[in-house]
């Protein structure tokens, strides 16, 4: 098998942001794909900026990581700077700059979310072209597209947080069934005045979609329940 | 299709592993050396001891890797002039990291993965791809057998799920011998089925007392 060196590990991936009433709630899978293989089932693609503002990461792993440590690094300057946290349209704009300023060289599409006391809680979408876009909602990914359809039909304004983070959860779990590069467990992560809340859903928790099996320990139980028919044309 | 006449690069092939335990870290590779469907040699090392608890094996094409480990280790070298001690291992995986994405648009086809103790005595193992992107993790395996053998180590390591954060305690909980004897037999499947790795298996050993080596004879067909 020899990988193909102009395709590294990329997180196809599903990435979304919902604002609700009193701060916001990020969500992503947790599958690492290159090519075919899943270089890892279980990575947290919902990376730390500063106390109060996260980031989803979509797009090249090497990128988006290089573009995050980078923003990390100035808004801690400028935290100290400042004396006070920084607020999200500075860590979005930050991000902003460098995806548009090396657009030619990066693939990396990033959901900016945060809490700040001028504005509370908001979500940027930096897509791959290094726009910047303040939204109620983003989604990202290459899951998101099952979701476009579902978020029309589903977001409303000014939802609760265990609404929000439901939301996200099911969003996630709609774009897993039906993105093969999307997979593994739903990561969310809670921001607001409070602070900030870790939460991770694993395979058992998340409703079934049409179709699909139970979850099981091992294939194997499958086997001794009852002895598969055999082939016939 | 137009022939491609700019592809400098080459698979020499091979398996690289490293698991991290709770007070100790094993990291090993094959020997083999591959060009297409010839053999160069069967004596070939991918792993390199750059600090005192920290051990790097990459596979890949083995032009880029020598230069690599060459980097590093030069830069370890000056590192020690300059702060008067070793490079721990988190340490030295940042700097891995910001290697490889330097060269982030002429990449050094290596796929590494770094094993040793971090400042607290754990297991780490450090796991990339081509262009810099790690992670901290209990395990991993990389190169032309990895597909054949990250299964089995899933299976068989009863590391704490991954899913769970921080990685730091994904270590396996299994003794630093079960855990010798679990590589040697990835390797001898990984060799059955996979034509480039086989011949030797290298075997280095970190713990709070010493860095070990073992070398284990693999099918050389």
């Amino acid at each position: 098998m020899d990988p193909d060196l102009k395709a590294p590990i990329s997180t196809g991936t599903t990435i979304i942001g919902v604002t609700y009433n009193g701060g916001v709630v990020l969500g992503a899978d947790s599958r690492t794909s290159t090519g075919m293989y899943v270089a890892n089932r279980a990575s947290d693609k919902i990376t730390q900026l500063t106390d109060n503002v996260y980031v989803c990461r979509s797009g090249s792993a090497a990128d988006s990581q290089v573009v995050s440590d980078y923003v990390r690094y100035f808004l801690n300057q400028h935290t100290i700077q400042l004396g006070q946290p920084a607020t999200v349209k500075v860590a979005a704009n930050l991000i902003r700059l460098l995806s548009y300023q090396n657009k030619n060289m990066l693939e990396t599409g990033l959901i900016v979310g945060g809490w700040d006391k001028y504005e509370g809680g908001q979500i940027y979408s930096v897509p791959l072209g290094g726009t910047i876009v303040r939204q109620p909602f983003a989604i990202g990914g290459s899951g998101s597209s099952y979701l476009y359809g579902f978020f029309d039909q589903a977001w409303k304004e000014g939802m609760s947080k265990d609404e929000a983070e439901e939301l996200v959860v099911k969003a996630v779990s709609l774009a897993i069934a039906r993105d093969g590069a999307s997979g593994g467990v739903v990561r969310t992560v809670i921001i607001n005045e409070s602070g900030i809340t870790r939460n991770c859903y694993t395979g058992d928790s998340l409703p079934l979609w049409h179709e699909e099996l139970e979850p099981h320990n091992s294939l194997l139980d499958l086997l001794s329940s009852s002895s598969p028919e055999p082939m016939s044309s | 299709m137009a022939l491609r006449r700019d592809w400098v690069y080459e698979n020499n092939g091979g398996t690289c592993v490293a698991i991290a335990g709770a007070d100790y870290c094993v990291v090993a590779a094959d020997m083999r050396l591959s060009v297409g469907y010839s053999i160069l040699t069967r004596d070939h090392s991918k792993i390199c001891e750059l600090a005192d608890k920290c051990v790097l094996a990459s596979s890949g094409f083995q032009g880029d890797i020598k230069a690599l480990h060459k980097n590093l280790a030069a830069r370890h070298l000056i590192y020690q002039h300059q702060h008067n001690k070793q490079m721990s291992c988190p340490a030295m995986a940042q700097l891995l990291s910001n290697t490889l994405y330097y060269k982030r648009f002429f990449p050094y086809y290596a796929f590494n993965v770094l094993g040793g103790l971090d400042n607290e005595g754990k297991g780490c193992v450090f796991t990339y791809d081509a262009v810099g992107s790690y992670e901290r993790v209990g395990y991993s395996a990389q190169g032309t057998g990895a597909t054949l053998i990250m299964p089995v180590l899933d299976n068989q390591l009863k590391s704490p799920s991954p899913l769970l954060l921080p990685a730091r305690d994904a270590v396996t909980p299994l003794s630093e011998s079960e855990a010798v004897d679990l590589v040697k037999d990835v390797f001898a499947s990984a060799t059955e089925r996979d034509i480039y790795t086989g011949d030797k298996l290298e075997i280095v050993v970190i713990n709070a007392a010493a860095t070990r080596r073992e070398y284990i004879e693999l099918r050389k067909d």
